[in-house]
């Protein structure tokens, strides 16, 4: 009794204040990972990057419309040739003029100028354009790809990890199995199978892109796997076992929401990767094929003729830049949100 | 065995009964998944319980008191023995069946830390359950759910807030509201309150007791700390290695322990009185490994008082005398 | 709305972390300069004393605010004594033992103000006081292993588990002493694992750290801080990992060893009973503050401040029969933006009108007993 008397008093004393924990204000946990990303230099210049080759790729097509992706320069100048002869005949000399007018098809290889900002290849495309091409066919591929990895390694790594036992066995031996296949050479045949196949250029890189998911998705499944290993023995799994709660409800309403910061930051770096990957189908010629255009296509030029790696920087430098840019950015967005979203994986 | 043990009626009063638990968890297996060895967690466990009683499991490290508790949840499945829940044997139901019974049973964790999803908020966290089990209308889960953590000590602006901001003691009572939530009856706290500060730990163990008059709840409460367990508790079971090796009232244990085991926990506990002399037992050695437990008694390896039958023979579990049961040889000569 | 008040906005979280930037910068370029010893030569007020923290300021810079971990902590450690230091999570008494060894985490973690005067013995045996606050990073190992050595709550990652016991302890003895032979130190290394109790220092000398126990961890523990022979021996929560059975073997040993040591021991605990056995004299803290120390009796027998009675109360006890516990209500309170009174004000159950004061001063009831509570002020039995 008396203590209550006390406990009274004491909040008449204190009752115009507002109790310490709520003086105190803390950062939420989406602040939280704001505020960590943007505190790395690294990551906002990866974002710029990344984003800057977007509105370049989707944007500058819409904006700059001079020179379409398969539009061939034929403003060809007209070239006048003059011959001269001279005939002797019967000890008197007579000269012979010939003008010829011979007129170039296309503009190749012509350097930067007002009318082409890089300039024109080989073949009198306009290698700007091309460029902002290329890149919505790597953006987009690769985020194809990737987007279909996560799917396939999130349901297989998931499936695995919750059920465990034989699932868990066949799903990680299929993945050991895939992981051992050679890429590259199997790439190959494929790319050649097509080839005889006869299958649209344009179409050709998406099938590829399928070949690589299928081959690429046991990292992932591997990575979900071994966090929803340790995420099930957290004792909030446990509780919500012993809540009686449903198995679906389980994986995708507690688990799988756990593992979303590695699984960003996996699906941030392999975004690279695959824009890297798709450089080298391409540059292999077994990718986007001729005239559409790619990145990986618009370095490979430099294999048809050797005065243009040397001599012609502005056809196959913008290119490559352009895939570092990509990879970087996309790199450094990686580690940034790898930082701000799982601070604990650092170093 | 297993007939034999069927054919026993199951006791009206009782809320929990177990009879005979065994868990073994493998530790080796042959490649056709035979297991070679194994390690016993629970052995031979038995104890009655009725509605409204808390019993209190004291033991060590490795004793098997979390096991337990996990056990009869059926958290993780039993190697023998039987779980009887409310008049109603749960030993083999299936993972679909036993979702029903579930909300009538919840767990309390040690680690305040990581038993609470660090990416809901407390609200998030408190009206899943009750949403799941559809405990009231949809339209009145928050207003029960906010019900509830005043009911715990939590104050209506936590609603909002996340796990990471609160202290020890008021995660404890946000685990306390989860598993309420869902009017169970049987609630096992997992050393709630070890992680905790003393001053805390005194809130919640009252808290624990206030809610168990106004919710008719049966405890089982594990912990290492006597000193903790005698203020819940009805009735206390002390486990060494595995087995159960001393059972009954509060009173009996405290006034008058049999087994040397339980009379050197009581001895070891440091009095927060610098005058205070204390005959203290400190028990030689260590806890042997639960892997390769001891020959016979279990104990005879840091028993003060072992003998040559200690080393032998496994001592029986006897009543002596008003459900007062401990394992120990010399109590029987 | 409801959660814009309850969290930082954006432009407040800036503003933080621009502030802290500057004091941090301010304060590692002080912590890392190069300095002569006598820029950290310090007097001791009495040459009795083995350590005296004076008005210890520790921060540490969050995204989310100052946390004053420690904030204006002072008490002496005298010689051959042992001083228990106890209190609830979260209330400094770790960062303060962390302070005394140098080990804060920077740049988050800061000595922000305040001196930490230790009674060093150079290497011809006369004493010297050296302030730890003042001593750059670099020099630190003069004191920190040698002169001070510390024993962790966890002896489980304490140890290195690549190496065996033996090899951990020799090391320990060579930096100690480093023309010593490989037999010197292994000799020693024995000697000290027989001196902490160890029943086959022989065969515990040659295992690695995962082959052994909690409790023989932390022996091996004990018996490493005690290789170099320290004057100050900082134990954070020695038994707190380990089973009752243990914790009683571990105390046990302590106990003995005190005696046969030449050395203090801060012994940082949350158990009073720990406390009651071990300590003679005690200093109680909550929220980074100390609000009462004086000797073991004096705490346990006359304890003044609320806080201190209420935690004597609240621990259950296997004598006490009464039906509830006990406790203080509310909770420990966060440390980032304390107000300017006393802390403990909203779980107290004694407050008076000066209470929404200023934080109080250090009132001092006996020679040796302070309590920091506006109740014991002369003013307060006036007003009162």
């Amino acid at each position: 009794m008396e203590e209550k008397e006390k406990t009274a008093e004491k909040t008449e004393v204190i009752d115009n204040e507002l109790p310490l924990d709520k003086t105190v204000r803390l950062m939420s946990p989406t602040r939280m990972v704001v505020r960590r990303f943007f505190r790395s230099r690294l990551s906002i210049v990866g974002l710029i990057m990344v984003v800057g080759l977007f509105i370049f790729s989707f944007l500058g097509p819409v904006f700059y419309t001079e020179w379409g992706e398969i539009e061939l320069d034929e403003s060809g100048k007209t070239e006048y040739s003059v011959s001269q002869a001279t005939y002797t005949v019967n000890g008197k000399e007579y000269t012979l003029r010939q003008t010829t007018e011979k007129s170039l098809k296309d503009n190749f290889l012509d350097a930067p100028s007002a009318e082409h900002i890089l300039g024109t290849d080989n073949e009198g495309y306009d290698i700007f354009v091309r460029l902002m091409y290329g890149g919505r066919i790597s953006l987009i591929v690769s985020f194809i790809a990737v987007f279909l990895i996560t799917a396939i390694g999130v349901v297989m790594g998931g499936i695995a990890g919750f059920f465990g036992g034989v699932i868990d066995n066949i799903i990680m031996r299929v993945c050991d199995v895939l992981i051992c296949l050679p890429g590259v050479p199997i790439l190959l045949i494929i790319s050649t199978i097509l080839d005889a196949s006869e299958i649209d250029a344009k179409y050709r890189i998406y099938l590829l892109m399928i070949y690589l998911t299928f081959i690429s998705w046991p990292g992932t499944a591997r990575l979900v796997r071994g966090q929803i290993l340790s995420l099930r023995e957290q004792e909030y799994m446990v509780a919500a076992e012993a809540m009686g709660y449903s198995v679906p409800r389980k994986i995708f309403k507690h688990l799988v929401p756990n593992v979303m910061p590695q699984l960003i930051v996996q699906m941030s770096l392999s975004l690279g990767s695959m824009i890297l990957y798709e450089a080298t189908l391409s540059y292999l010629n077994l990718g986007v094929k001729a005239p559409y255009a790619a990145w990986g296509t618009m370095i490979n030029i430099i294999s048809t003729n050797q005065d243009i790696l040397q001599n012609h920087l502005n056809v196959w430098v913008p290119a490559g830049v352009c895939i570092v840019i990509a990879v970087l950015g996309f790199n450094f967005i990686g580690d940034g949100l790898r930082d701000a979203l799982d601070p604990k994986a650092r170093r | 065995m297993a007939e034999k043990t069927n054919a026993q009626p199951f006791d009206p009063e009782a809320i929990l009964e177990v009879r005979n638990l065994r868990k073994c968890f493998p530790l080796k297996k042959t490649i056709t998944g035979k297991v070679t060895s194994e390690l016993i967690a629970v052995d031979n466990v038995s104890f009655k319980l009725k509605a409204g009683e808390t019993l209190g499991i004291v033991g060590e490290s490795g004793c098997g008191k979390t096991t337990l508790g996990r056990t009869i949840l059926k958290l993780h499945p039993s190697s023998g023995g039987q779980i009887i829940f409310d008049g109603k044997d749960i030993t083999n139901l299936k993972s679909s069946q036993m979702r029903e019974i579930r909300k009538q049973m919840q767990i309390i964790f040690q680690d305040p830390y990581s038993s609470l999803p660090p990416r809901s908020t407390v609200g998030g966290i408190l009206s899943e359950p009750v949403e799941v089990h559809n405990i009231v209308p949809k339209s009145e889960v928050k207003s029960y759910v906010l019900d509830l953590m005043e009911k715990c000590g939590l104050r209506d602006y936590y609603y909002e807030r996340y796990p990471h901001e609160f202290s020890g003691g008021q995660r404890q009572r946000i685990c306390i509201a989860r598993a309420l939530s869902v009017n169970p009856k049987l609630v096992i706290c997992d050393e709630p309150v070890s992680a905790l500060d003393v001053s805390i730990q005194a809130q919640i163990i009252n808290l624990l007791k206030q809610l168990q008059q106004d919710m008719n709840l049966t405890y089982v409460f594990i912990s290492h700390d006597l000193s903790v367990v005698k203020f819940i508790s009805d009735k206390i079971g002390v486990m060494y290695l595995g087995s159960m090796v001393e059972f009954g009232t509060k009173e009996d244990i405290f006034s008058n322990p049999l087994h040397p085991y339980t009379k050197a926990l009581f001895s070891a506990i440091p009095h927060p009185d610098p005058d205070f002399k204390m005959n203290r037992i400190v028990l030689k050695g260590d806890i042997p490994s639960p892997a390769n437990p001891p020959k016979g008694c279990r104990f005879h390896t840091r028993c003060p008082y072992a003998t040559d039958i200690c080393k032998e023979k496994v001592p029986e579990y006897k009543d002596y005398g008003n459900g007062h049961c401990a394992a120990c040889h010399l109590l029987e000569q | 709305m409801s959660k814009n008040s309850n969290h930082l906005s954006g432009k407040e979280v800036r503003e933080i972390a621009k502030q802290n930037k500057k004091i941090i910068k301010c304060l590692e370029a002080y912590k890392n300069r190069k300095a002569e010893e006598s820029e950290y030569l310090a007097h001791m007020s009495d040459p009795n004393n083995i350590l005296e923290i004076d008005n210890l300021h520790t921060y540490f810079f969050t995204e989310q605010g100052v946390v004053k971990a420690v904030n204006g902590v002072s008490f002496n450690i005298p010689k051959n004594a042992t001083v228990g230091v106890v209190g609830e999570s979260g209330c400094g008494k770790s960062v303060t033992s962390m302070s005394v060894m140098r080990l804060i985490q920077g740049p988050a973690g800061q000595i922000y103000a305040g001196s930490i005067r230790f009674n060093a013995k150079d290497k011809a045996g006369f004493e010297k006081a050296y302030d730890i606050a003042k001593i750059p990073i670099s020099d630190i190992h003069k004191i920190r292993g040698d002169q001070i050595a510390m024993i962790f709550q966890e002896p489980m990652t304490s140890l290195n588990p690549v190496f065996t016991i033996g090899q951990q302890l020799d090391e320990v003895t060579f930096i100690h002493n480093p023309n010593a032979t490989k037999e010197e130190a292994k000799a020693k290394s024995i000697e000290m694992l027989d001196l902490v109790g160890i029943a086959i220092p022989e065969r515990v000398y040659n295992s690695y750290p995962h082959e052994l126990s909690g409790g023989m961890r932390q022996r091996v523990m004990i018996s490493m801080a005690l290789a170099s022979d320290p004057r100050l021996i900082i134990a954070d929560e020695p038994t707190t990992a380990l089973d009752v059975t243990i914790q009683a073997q571990i105390l046990d040993l302590l106990r003995e060893l005190k005696t046969k040591i030449d050395g203090s021991i801060m012994l940082i605990t949350h158990d009073l009973g720990i406390i009651a056995e071990m300590a003679d004299y005690v200093v109680v803290m909550y929220a980074g503050r100390v609000i009462e120390k004086g000797t073991v009796r004096e705490i346990f027998h006359n304890p003044l401040h609320p806080y201190t009675i209420g935690l004597q109360k609240s621990k259950p006890t296997l004598e006490s029969d009464s039906e509830t516990l006990f406790n203080i209500p509310g909770n420990v309170p966060n440390p980032i933006n304390m107000p300017n009174y006393c802390y403990f004000r909203e779980r107290c159950s004694k407050c008076i009108k000066k209470c929404s004061g200023d934080y109080p001063g250090m009132i001092q009831v006996s020679p040796t007993h302070f309590v920091a509570c506006h109740l014991y002020g002369e003013e307060a039995e006036s007003n009162g």
